[in-house]
């Protein structure tokens, strides 16, 4: 083995026949010889049972870690201690100077000496068989350099951690005299703990490797100038070895030229400057310009990488995982093993599509998946039919995106936003995703652009499906524009044929079409026959199915391709699958399974209707009845529980205070009216968590302002004219003052009809606190101008103070509109809609349990403060179902 | 090193005389130890170890007449290809896996142990070749089969074995070739110095 290398690279062309001949017999592999050899013999041997165990000193080897090029490394115990250890055998060398030991044994005990986290321990060393071994910590992990293979996508922070470790390492053997010689990425391993460690120390090889660099292109050396020009090895040449490691590791995650996005790579590097610094100054040619030892760099390192954490951004990510991940049941399919999915590039959604991206096609992770979508396409479109795994993708995605951000503070902020609400914003869509973000996240605005405009998040945008045809193409444009003009990385998850129909191009990204599961996937879970699969499935004691293995069990049983068609052609599985899970305990004699059924086939059939695919009670509305008879009946009833309401109410107060009995029913009127003016119709918006917005104040004062206008001249009329003006008006523009307040969805939705119960709080506060307010200002303040000749007429009560009485009835009269307007009008409508569905379909009262129980029986599940049902497709067995009742079943009661 | 005796050191292992079995794995570990190592380092112990075993198990169908090596490399081929077949995705639709290149079976096995730069250069040109190719070259350089020999472990006659050399040098010479040639335009801060 005493050939020399030939110089492969140095020449622009091959080599003839002859040289390759030579150069390939040259190059026979680097064979185990001596120890390692008779080692890696005696190994199998041993697991063959041919022979014992072999042995080095007395430490019994177990097996082979690996081969280096300084020796090869084996797993042993230590028998005295009980512990594991690595031996490292080191290649025999032959004919150099220091002949045939590098490691001294003067060196040998310096490194016992040395005792650091960031050096691997050397705990004995040793001869045998002509060879020198040596027993080292045992240090379960790899090197960086596989840490780098297996990370590809780990940031410049990660890296600079790892480095920051071993280059404390390094310092600490140079504050003891020692100099490693031979730094490289090989010799750096990483813990499962990922504490650096290097290793090695000492074992300099001047032998086989390359003389100088760049002969072989893409294969830096870690041999400083001065030492390749003869020179001896010195704490300097260490640091050249360790700068110029940090940059090929910095570099390696870059990735190819040609997989990049066909944009032009940035000219600067995605790093801190300060690194860039570092680095050069290490790789200075002459050693006296370097940094002056080892601790400079360990200083600069520890400025980059332990910086102070960023509360509001641990808060965002903390509220990512808690509404996105944790509430929902779906990710507990992402737990261990990420299922790979089968995707194929679809060129056609993209703009620009790279000749590269348009042949892709096979098994990806959501691992993998993060890793092309922030690296090199910045935009990722996942298509998909329905129960491809889009959303459950997209949600996969999220937990890598969140992980990584939570190990990497200079990595983006995953956040989910569902394109439903962008149909009705005004505006860009950058807008929208600035309101998402301090409604639904509680980021204050200013961050929340700040980040956007750094790059700073990624945007996961799911259900464009369920914006209303109408607009969908619109707002598929707006996100074009939208990543035209913001670097943020982004995901939109979307049917394929919503796509398709849209005739939009995604502006310069991937898009991706998540197939059906492979065969392969469908052997693995259906390896019994597809009858019995879905059996096992439904079975009273099997586990509830994952959404996952329902897509499989779809698969197996469908009868055309349903992988290209939007619903599968027959699930004749389906009513059976019901069926088992409605036989399961907790037991339902046969009419009371008949309505359950039919109510989940009412549910099924309204939701497809209206086009959700999550059911939250608070998003209910009078116009998801299905005939138009049952919405105005859900309507007239809210608008009489309400004039009920306001009725009751104004008895009750006009009987306390007082007051005339002819003032009652137009006021309840009156209240009434402007209760639902100021929701602006009987839709039911909950109330939940209040903002003010100055904004808001100031669209709603105009009319607020006449309103109060015409309300002095009316009772003014009654009393006198200027000063009840004057009190009416400076009341509405109190009124407007107050209706600023702005809803804000709740932050987290964990409970079911949280934002009703969240409505119906905030409605009885403000009511309170308005009231007070408003009976105040009239009762005490306004009461000497206002009614001279009223006097106390109650019946009940005998008020020694008719300011009393008029603070009860103004403050009454308050209170209710406040009431009813913030959160109240919200909860009587829903409590109408919720009668008329009592009243007129399968469904009980109490939604929630039913609900509830319906998910324990498999067929619905549990999102956050929602349900969904198991898989879409059921959803729309059921809805058909509902349309067309089998014959065969019995029908329903009522 | 003396293969003279190895049918006959074979035969007693087979027949249970594990101080055999031993020697014969001392002789030939090294060389089914670099098969491996430059077409699955990843599973370089297991695969070697699951060679011998088979080898013995097998010992059944061994004829002598190409020789003990031939058999040997013979059962390492077939248990690389199987290994193969269970990694990669395509690996059972494919019925010829020797005329498919490594590269091309599984992007990423590049994790090459190497003494020196050039050789890893030659050993990572050497899995773009056709797996029968580059498995031809190795023995015949490394191990210093002969034409017979390699026949039996590709399962080819002689002359095809000769026209595959001839092949497989050509081929390499010309990724060598390709290799040389300077990589297309980086950014300054991408390449390297």
């Amino acid at each position: 083995m005493t050939t020399p290398a030939p110089e492969v690279a140095a020449r622009p062309t091959g080599p003839d026949d002859a040289a390759l001949d030579a150069l390939l017999r040259a190059a026979r592999a680097p064979s185990p010889a001596g120890l390692a050899l008779s080692l890696g013999a005696r190994l199998v041997q041993a697991r063959l049972g041919l022979a014992d165990p072999p042995t080095v000193d007395r430490y019994v080897v177990a097996r082979k870690l690996g081969e280096g090029g300084a020796g090869a490394v084996f797993l042993a115990t230590d028998p005295r201690l009980d512990r594991p250890v690595a031996i490292k055998v080191l290649a025999p060398r032959e004919g150099d100077g220091r002949g045939a030991r590098g490691l001294g044994v003067e060196e040998a005990r310096a490194l016992a000496r040395l005792a650091h986290p960031n050096v691997v321990v050397v705990h004995d060393v040793g001869e045998q068989d002509g060879q020198v071994w040596l027993a080292m910590e045992y240090v379960a992990g790899g090197t960086l350099r596989e840490w780098r293979a297996r990370n590809p996508d780990a940031g410049w922070f990660e890296v600079a951690r790892h480095a920051l470790g071993a280059a404390r390492g390094l310092a600490a053997a140079h504050d003891k005299g020692l100099v490693h010689r031979d730094f490289k990425p090989d010799n750096v391993m990483v813990g499962d703990d990922g504490r650096a460690r290097v290793a090695d120390f000492g074992l300099a090889l001047s032998d086989g490797q390359a003389p100088a660099s760049g002969l072989v292109e893409g294969t830096p050396s870690y041999l400083p100038p001065e030492v390749l020009a003869g020179a001896p090895p010195s704490a300097l040449g260490d640091q050249y070895s360790f700068c110029a490691s940090l940059r090929e590791l910095l570099v390696a995650g870059q990735g190819a030229p040609s997989e990049a996005a066909p944009a032009s790579p940035p000219d600067r590097p995605p790093w801190p400057e300060a690194l860039s610094a570092l680095v050069a100054r290490g790789l200075a040619a002459d050693p006296p310009a370097r940094w002056p030892t080892m601790n400079a760099v360990v200083e600069r390192l520890e400025a980059l990488v332990l910086a102070p954490p960023d509360p509001r951004r641990d808060a965002l990510i903390a509220r990512v995982r808690g509404i996105w991940l944790d509430g929902v049941q779906a990710t507990a399919l992402l737990g261990a093993d990420p299922v790979p999915l089968d995707v194929v590039a679809v060129p056609e959604a993209v703009e620009h599509a790279s000749p590269a991206a348009s042949t892709r096609r096979g098994r990806r992770t959501t691992a993998t998946l993060a890793h092309e979508l922030t690296r090199a396409y910045g935009a990722l479109l996942l298509l998909g039919g329905p129960g491809a795994g889009k959303t459950t993708a997209l949600l996969g995605l999220a937990r890598e995106l969140l992980e990584r951000a939570e190990r990497d503070p200079t990595a983006p902020v995953p956040v989910v936003l569902n394109l439903a609400s962008a149909a009705g914003a005004r505006g860009t869509l950058a807008a929208w995703v600035a309101d998402e973000l301090v409604t639904k996240y509680g980021l204050p605005r200013r961050r929340a652009l700040q980040w956007l405009d750094d790059d700073a998040l990624v945007l996961l945008l799911d259900g464009l499906d369920e914006v209303p045809a109408a607009r969908r193409r619109a707002v598929a444009q707006r996100v074009n524009a939208y990543r035209a003009a913001h670097p943020t990385a982004v995901v939109v998850a979307c049917r394929d044929a919503t796509w398709a129909a849209l005739g939009v191009r995604l502006a310069a990204g991937l898009a991706l079409r998540i197939e059906a599961p492979s065969e392969a996937a469908l052997d693995a879970l259906c390896a019994p026959p597809p009858g019995a699969a879905w059996r096992a499935l439904a079975a009273p004691d099997a586990p509830r199915p994952t959404p996952l293995e329902v897509s499989l069990w779809l698969r197996a049983t469908t009868t055309s391709d349903a992988a290209t068609t939007e619903a599968p052609a027959a699930s004749p599985g389906y009513d059976a699958f019901i069926a088992q899970a409605l036989a399961r305990p907790p037991r339902l004699d046969a009419p009371r399974r008949a309505r359950v059924l039919a109510g989940l086939a009412w549910l099924a059939a309204t939701m497809a209707r209206v086009g959700t695919s999550d059911l939250w009670l608070e998003r209910l509305q009078a116009d998801w009845l299905p005939t138009p008879g049952q919405r105005r009946a859900a309507k007239a009833l809210g608008v009489a529980l309400l004039a009920a309401i306001a009725l009751a109410w104004n008895a009750v107060v006009t009987e306390l205070a007082g007051r005339r009995a002819i003032v009652g029913p137009i006021l309840a009127g009156a209240t009434v009216a402007l209760a639902i003016a100021l929701n602006r119709g009987l839709a039911i918006r909950p109330r939940e968590r209040l903002r003010w917005s100055p904004r808001a104040s100031l669209r709603r004062a105009p009319f607020l302002l006449a309103s109060g206008l015409v309300a002095g001249l009316v009772i003014g009329a009654l009393y006198i004219v200027w000063v009840n003006l004057v009190l009416c008006t400076l009341g509405a523009l109190a009124l407007a003052v107050a209706v600023g307040l702005e809803p804000r969805d709740a932050a987290t939705r964990i409970r079911p009809a949280q934002g009703l119960r969240q409505s119906l709080t905030t409605a009885l506060t403000v009511a309170a606190g308005t009231g007070l307010l408003a009976g105040l200002a009239v009762g005490y303040l306004g009461v000497s101008l206002v009614m001279p000749h009223v006097g106390p007429e109650s019946t009940l009560l005998h008020l020694p103070d008719p300011r009393l009485s008029l603070f009860l009835s103004a403050g009454g009269f308050a209170a209710l509109v406040a009431g009813l307007v913030y959160g109240g009008t919200a909860v009587t409508l829903h409590l109408a809609v919720r009668l008329v569905i009592a009243a007129r379909s399968p469904l009980p009262l109490r939604l929630g349990a039913w609900l509830d129980r319906a998910a324990d029986r498999g067929l619905m599940r549990r999102v956050g403060g929602g349900w969904m049902f198991l898989h879409r497709t059921l959803l729309d067995h059921l809805a058909r179902r509902a349309e067309a009742p089998p014959q065969a079943a019995p029908g329903p009661d009522a | 090193m003396p293969t003279d005796n190895d049918p006959e050191l074979f035969a007693r292992w087979a027949a249970g005389d594990r101080a055999a079995g031993a020697a014969l794995v001392d002789r030939h570990y090294g060389a089914v130890e670099r098969f491996f190592a430059t077409k699955a380092p990843e599973r370089v112990e297991d695969l070697v170890q699951q060679t011998f075993l088979a080898c013995v198990e097998a010992a059944g169908r061994y004829r002598g007449e190409a020789g003990f090596r031939a058999f040997l490399f013979g059962v390492a081929r077939n248990l690389l290809f199987e290994h193969i077949r269970r990694r990669v995705r395509d690996g059972r639709a494919t019925p010829d896996l020797g005329s498919r290149s490594l590269v091309d079976l599984s992007p990423g096995v590049s994790t090459v142990v190497s003494r020196d730069l050039a050789h890893r250069q030659l050993v990572l040109t050497l899995q773009e070749l056709p797996l029968d190719l580059q498995t031809a070259l190795e023995l015949y350089y490394w191990e210093e089969l002969s034409i017979d020999e390699l026949a039996a472990v590709l399962d080819v006659p002689p002359g095809t074995v000769k026209s595959r050399l001839f092949r497989a040098r050509a081929l390499l010479k010309e990724r060598l070739e390709a290799a040389a040639t300077p990589v297309g335009e980086r950014p300054r801060w991408l390449r390297t110095p």
